[in-house]
């Protein structure tokens, strides 16, 4: 129970559940009885029995059939819910009928009105439960149950019949089976096995049942997929053409790969994509362009203009293309229309109607984007007028494709359309069985105009349905609708198609077996015996006479009719009508007698009875004569005889022989006639048929050749693909071969023996081969066996056992030709076209690698003993001064590990007070990439003492000029330190002591010279002589001393304010004074005062203006310009001697040099320009020269205003 | 009252002709080789002015020159510093001397810088005596 509880929630959840109505009258209990035991306890499925009762008798149903199953049988009453795993029994004096879409209980109607409640519960569930309504006819008597299972299925349900042998009444099943409304026939036992299989299709999760395999037969299958279908799509293929549809189905197999037909119902179970793969397979959608253009150019020639005739905008063209596929129809007629319209296009409405199933292709419609390949058909002029071209398809306009209005419908099922002009429903209903094609012609008569046009395919006709269209053109396929009054919706099924079914189906129809003789019998008794008499329909036309009719029947002056009524002749029509009336309504035989026709001459009885075993209800009319009309002509007869017996009599007589005679002959050859007719009849009968048969196959021909089509279309693609791949493989293949001939690497191919197959440019190339030496040869044969490489062969064994999937190889050998070489082998297996197996050799020549290398490693192992044995601090740095390297000197000198000394490391061997400077300028540097230059004191371990090394770092820049590292130098310079300061103190000492004694000789001479100058002394120039001598003394002891000032760093700068102005004239006056001869001026002026230590830039100054004066002995002027601009002060002292020779321009700045040609003629130590250089260095400023040797020199120099 | 003058300079040829120079001047001038002991020789000679050598034994011009200026009974005695040192002017402002005086000197350059101190010292005892006052 638990099991079931869990079954029916899951069901209910989906609120889904087949329901099954079962329809039973007499012997049906019994059936439904066989059905009820058979049913599984947990099918999920509820189960409604409607019976024939009477409406008054207690129905002891429920308890009878609680007996025969475990499932809970129970009485249908307004309270209970239909649930599944339930058996209900509708009370004998209740219908059951849908109201708002639930099944309500309601009063069964009065027993006058005729009772068909398993017609009205059928339609009721169909009505509420759609497609998931189930009808079962049982056996029983009459027709009920036939409209109801027709109404099932159409809202998509399934429907069965009781097998008509195991029915003990078999004429409602077999109503039913023939009206075709039944889609399986089994014996009640046999359903509900039926039922469960279908069932699993309506389930998401399989059962119990469905992991059963169930046998089916092939027939089961092919319905089972149908069914299938008609549930996810709505569309019931049943009665399409079988063979079509079938093949299609077999055609999906294949690609599938399977050849099972049940294995394939499993996997259209299964899978939904297969479901709509198969659905749009069986859809065959072909179509083109202007299909038939001949046809279409008619169309626009003779049935537009004819519609377009009365059209405005009020009254729009309405054509409806059903079955419209992707389109391409639609749109051609669309096309045709603008066209034939052209500029009145705006004048008439149009609205073309597009139809198809298909969703899939009715989307694409909408879209009516179509690729180059769908364009066939369309002319040039038609592309360039009504596509635009985006991405290379080609989309419909807007003008054409407003004119279509597309939509998913079955015009086979949904309401049609109406007031339409043009039908075009072209290659549609050559997939359809002849009872869907009246369906549709049927549909089509309906939804056309008078006067309206149908549009059929090359080898469609209106055939079976004629009566509705007319041909008009027929090889064009055009009908026109026919139109008479009258007319009805006939849906119901006739005689042919049964025939047709049963051929196509192999339903199991028993075979009536019949006596012959007895037949025979029949059939003279009832030619003979039988009163004449005709069967109508219900709208009273004639549809069989029986016996001859011509005394109560004659054609009716007009239009040709066989209505019945119509060809009453005079007084029996009235009588004619009452009586047909009179059965129609009551449905009982009716007799009428004693009615005088043909103006009272016969007096004729006539009997009415209603044919209620069809679907239609048909009468017979028996005509019986009661009033002898031979007796009377008798009458007549002899009492002429009694009259009149004269020659003329004679006469008479012989001429009435005569006429008897002629009357006979006329008979007999009427007779003949007759024969002849019949069999001309027979004839033209089977003819009709034959040309059915060829219509059909015709029809299937039609349909094999679209399949074809669309298959053609198919190949083709496939093909275009195919060739694609080949020439993508092809060009792929010389690709590769380019690839192989033109690689550096020399390439070679051997076989499972060893044997060279292929080789490339480069091996021939590198080892001096040809292709007549190498093709063909063993590998290790070749050159005298001079390619027999130690551990080659076994390497290639390792592949070709396939114990190494790749292997790479390097050797060092003497190959014969070519020889010493370094080989990288690669070798690896490949297979070719043929499968066998190859190995493929790349030779990599790595010789000169390998030799590069070496020496590469020789250098860096010679540039580490260098640099570890050189004895200097050495060390090298990344980017941002971190050290990466220190040399084995340096690690001696400080007493520190490698590791120690490393990054930052080394600064801790740095004076102290020195470490702070050192830091900033080595962060300069690096930030800068300027060369680091400086004296640093680094701590030495043997002694602990800080020892001056001029400490050196230049940058390694990279190809863009960015530093990559740093390379680093110290060089112990403290012992040349030391002396040079010594040497400084030296010179400092001496210039002093010199000047000790220079001051008091200054002194004195000076003494000497006052008193000299007092008494007029004519020595007294001597003595200003000596005072010269020892003013020169004194410069130069200044000098000396500034020069190492300058060295030790001491020379200080007194900065003031002053006026550049006088400190200029200043200058020029104390050279003045010294060469009077000379003529200094000065040009410019600076306003501001200028700071500056005043004292040097006058040195400068007198320095510069001195050398002028003593490098120009021959020229006497020399030009002082002063000038300021921007805050820098510009000092040019320019002469007209000797000059300067280039070369010597930069160097003349440099302690201690003198120019070769100056030293020889001039005194002097050769330092004035250094000092001065660096106290205008001090100074912020420049100082240079500019000369033309022999033709003067200027020197300029710059301050800054402030400092 | 002829102005005393006390030279200190460790080059008794040096002492000798500035002597010579200043006494025809009409100044009276005292020498000392050392100037360890400038205090003491200040208030035994009682000089209006000093003339100072940087580079004098044993303790050196400018520690001289310190001594005095930080002893208030001498710190108002004018003092010219004498050096052949070439920064004898950044020294001189350094100690906080009246005046400096390059060697070699101009003869006349030595009388008129010590008369022209002189003259200054004067007007600013005046000047403070009359401030005083």
């Amino acid at each position: 129970m638990v099991k079931l509880n869990k079954n029916k929630s899951k069901i209910l959840s989906k609120n889904l559940f087949p329901v099954v109505g079962v329809g039973a009258s007499a012997g049906g209990l019994e059936a439904f009885k066989k059905m009820v035991k058979a049913i599984p306890e947990n099918s999920g499925i509820a189960y409604i029995l409607v019976q024939h009762l009477h409406p008054d008798h207690n129905s002891a149903l429920p308890e009878i059939l609680q007996r025969e199953t475990r499932i809970p049988v129970s009485e249908i009453s307004d309270n209970v819910k239909v649930e599944p795993d339930h058996v209900y029994v509708i009370p004998s004096n209740k219908m059951l009928v849908a109201t708002d879409g639930i099944l309500q209980l309601s009063p069964r109607p009065s027993k006058d009105k005729k009772n068909m409640p398993i017609d009205i519960f059928f339609t009721s569930l169909a009505e509420v439960h759609q497609s998931d309504a189930i009808g079962i006819v049982l056996s029983g008597n009459g027709t009920d149950g036939t409209l109801g299972l027709k109404n099932i299925k159409d809202h998509g349900g399934i429907t069965f019949a009781e097998d008509l042998d195991s029915a003990a009444y078999d004429s409602m099943p077999q109503n039913a089976i023939k009206a075709g409304v039944v889609d399986f026939i089994l014996s009640p036992e046999n359903m509900p096995k039926q039922l469960m299989q279908l069932n699993s299709t309506f389930k998401i999760l399989p059962s119990e049942e469905d992991a059963m395999p169930v046998k089916l037969t092939e027939e089961e299958s092919f319905k089972q997929i149908f069914s299938l279908l008609r549930l996810a799509y709505g569309v019931d293929f049943t009665y399409y053409k079988q063979s079509t549809i079938r093949r299609r189905i077999l055609r999906r197999m294949i690609i599938c790969k399977l050849e099972k037909i049940a294995d394939y119902l499993l996997l259209v179970k299964q899978s939904k994509p297969e479901q709509d793969t198969l659905f749009q397979d069986i859809l065959i959608p072909v179509t083109s362009f202007f299909r038939d253009p001949k046809i279409f150019e008619n169309i626009c020639k003779r049935v537009l203009p004819e519609l377009l005739e009365n059209k405005t905008s009020f009254n729009p063209l309405r054509i409806w293309v059903a079955g419209c596929s992707v389109g391409k129809e639609a749109y051609s007629i669309a096309m045709c229309i603008y066209e034939y319209l052209s500029d009145k296009i705006s004048t008439v409405r149009i609205q073309i109607f597009a139809t198809d199933i298909s969703e899939k292709s009715i989307a694409k419609a909408r879209l009516c984007i179509y690729n180059k390949g769908e364009m066939e058909g369309v002319s040039e002029e038609r592309i360039r007028e009504f596509f635009t071209k985006t991405n290379g398809s080609y989309q419909v306009k807007k003008v054409i494709r407003d004119m279509c209005v597309f939509a998913t419908h079955n015009f086979l099922k949904d309401p049609p359309f109406a007031k339409i002009d043009l039908i075009s429903c072209r290659n549609v209903l050559i997939y359809l069985e002849p009872f869907l094609q009246k369906k549709a012609f049927t549909v089509f008569d309906y939804a056309l105009n008078p006067k309206g046009y149908l549009w059929l395919g090359k080898s469609e006709t209106t055939g079976y349905s004629s009566e509705y269209f007319l041909p008009v053109g027929k090889k064009d396929k055009i009908f026109t609708r026919k139109s008479f009054p009258g007319k009805f919706m006939n849906v119901a099924s006739e005689r042919r198609e049964e025939t047709l079914r049963d051929k196509d189906y192999a339903l199991r129809i028993p075979e009536r077996k019949r006596d012959d003789v007895q037949k025979d019998a029949d059939d003279i008794l009832l030619s003979k015996y039988t009163p004449p008499g005709v069967i109508v329909n219900a709208q009273f036309d004639i549809v069989q006479f029986r016996g001859s009719t011509g005394d109560f029947l004659e054609p009716s002056p007009g239009k040709a009719s066989l209505n019945v009524l119509k060809m009453a002749r005079n007084g029996l029509s009235f009588e004619l009508r009452n009586a047909l009336q009179k059965s129609k309504t009551t449905k009982e035989t009716f007799i009428k007698e004693n009615i005088a026709v043909n103006n009272g001459k016969t007096i004729v009885a006539i009997e009415v009875i209603p044919l209620l075993d069809a679907v239609e209800p048909h009468f017979l009319i028996l005509f019986k004569n009661s009033s002898p009309a031979v007796n009377k002509t008798g009458n007549k007869t002899s009492k002429s005889l009694l009259l009149k017996e004269s020659p003329e009599n004679t006469r008479n007589k012989q001429l009435a022989k005569d006429l008897l005679q002629a009357h006979e002959d006329m008979r007999s050859i009427s007779e003949e006639q007759e024969v002849a007719n019949e069999e001309l009849q027979s004839a033209n009968e089977e003819l009709l048929s034959g040309s059915e048969e060829l219509q059909s196959l015709n029809e299937e021909l039609e349909t094999s050749k679209e399949e074809l089509e669309s298959t053609n279309e198919e190949l083709i693609t496939v093909n275009q693909e195919l060739f694609e791949r080949n020439e993508q493989f092809n060009q792929a293949r010389l690709y590769a071969e380019a690839i192989v001939s033109t690689i550096h690497e020399p390439l070679l191919v051997v076989n499972h023996d060893f044997k060279i197959k292929s080789a490339n440019k480069s091996f021939y190339k590198d080892f001096q081969l040809t292709e007549e030496e190498t093709l063909g040869k063993v590998l290790f044969d070749l050159q005298n066996n001079g390619w027999n490489i130690p551990g080659l062969r076994s390497q290639l064994f390792r592949i070709q056992n396939k114990d190494e999937k790749f292997i790479e190889w390097e050797v060092a050998y003497n190959f014969p030709l070519a020889g010493m070489r370094s080989i990288c082998f690669n070798a690896q297996p490949i297979q070719n076209e043929n499968d066998q197996n190859l190995i493929l050799l790349a030779y990599n020549d790595i010789t000169s690698r390998r030799e590069v290398e070496k020496l590469e490693k020789r250098n860096s192992d010679n540039l580490k003993i260098i640099l570890g044995k050189i004895p200097q601090i050495t060390s090298t740095a990344s980017r941002d001064g971190s050290v990466t390297y220190f040399n084995q000197f340096f690690l001696d000198y400080s007493g520190m590990t490698f590791d120690e000394a490393i990054t930052w490391g080394w600064e801790k061997i740095i004076k102290p007070e020195n470490l702070q400077e050192v830091k900033k300028t080595w962060d300069h540097s690096i930030e800068t990439g300027e060369d680091f230059s400086m004296e640093i004191l680094f701590k030495r371990k043997s002694d602990g003492m800080y020892r001056w090394h001029l400490s050196r770092a230049i940058a390694i820049l990279d190809d863009e000029g960015k530093v990559t590292s740093w390379v680093r130098a110290a060089v112990d310079i403290h012992d040349q330190k030391t002396k040079e300061q010594a040497k400084d103190e030296f010179i400092a000492i001496a210039s002093h002591e010199l000047k000790t004694p220079l001051t008091t000789a200054k002194a004195y001479i000076q003494l000497l010279e006052m008193d000299m100058k007092k008494t007029n002394d004519k020595d007294l120039n001597f003595a200003q002589k000596a005072g010269a001598s020892i003013e020169r003394l004194d410069d130069l002891i200044g000098e000396l001393m500034d020069v190492s000032k300058i060295q030790n760093g001491k020379l200080e700068l007194n900065v003031t304010s002053f006026d550049f102005n006088t400190m200029i004239s200043d200058a020029v006056e104390s050279v003045q004074c010294l060469s009077p001869d000379h003529q200094i001026l000065i040009t410019g002026e600076i306003k501001e005062p200028v700071k500056g230590d005043k004292e040097r830039i006058k040195q400068v100054a007198i320095n510069l203006l001195s050398n002028a004066v003593k490098y120009s002995p021959k020229s006497k002027k020399v030009l002082v310009d002063i000038g300021q601009k921007n805050g820098v002060i510009t000092v040019a002292v320019k002469d007209t001697g000797i000059g300067i020779r280039k070369e010597s321009l930069e160097k003349i700045f440099e302690r201690y040099y003198r120019e070769e040609q100056r030293a020889v003629h001039f005194q002097g130590l050769g330092i004035g320009l250094f000092i001065s250089y660096e106290i205008i260095q001090r100074h912020s400023g420049k100082l240079w020269a500019q000369s033309v040797p022999g033709k003067g020199s200027t020197f300029y120099f710059t301050i800054p205003v402030t400092q | 009252m002829k102005k005393c003058i006390l030279i200190y300079d460790d080059d008794p040829a040096i002492l000798m002709v500035c002597k010579i120079i200043l006494e025809k001047n009409k100044y009276k001038v005292e020498t000392r080789l050392f100037c360890d002991n400038i205090i003491q020789d200040i208030s035994k000679v009682m000089p209006d002015i000093i003339l100072m050598d940087l580079w004098i034994p044993t303790i050196g011009g400018e520690n001289a020159i310190n001594l005095m200026k930080n002893n208030s009974e001498t710190n108002h005695i004018p003092i010219i510093l004498f050096s052949a040192n070439a920064e004898i002017g950044i020294i001189a402002e350094r100690a906080n001397t009246d005046g400096f005086l390059k060697k070699p000197f101009d003869v006349n350059y030595l009388v008129e810088t010590i008369t022209n101190t002189l003259q200054k010292t004067k007007l600013k005892i005046s000047r403070a005596a009359r401030q005083v006052h």
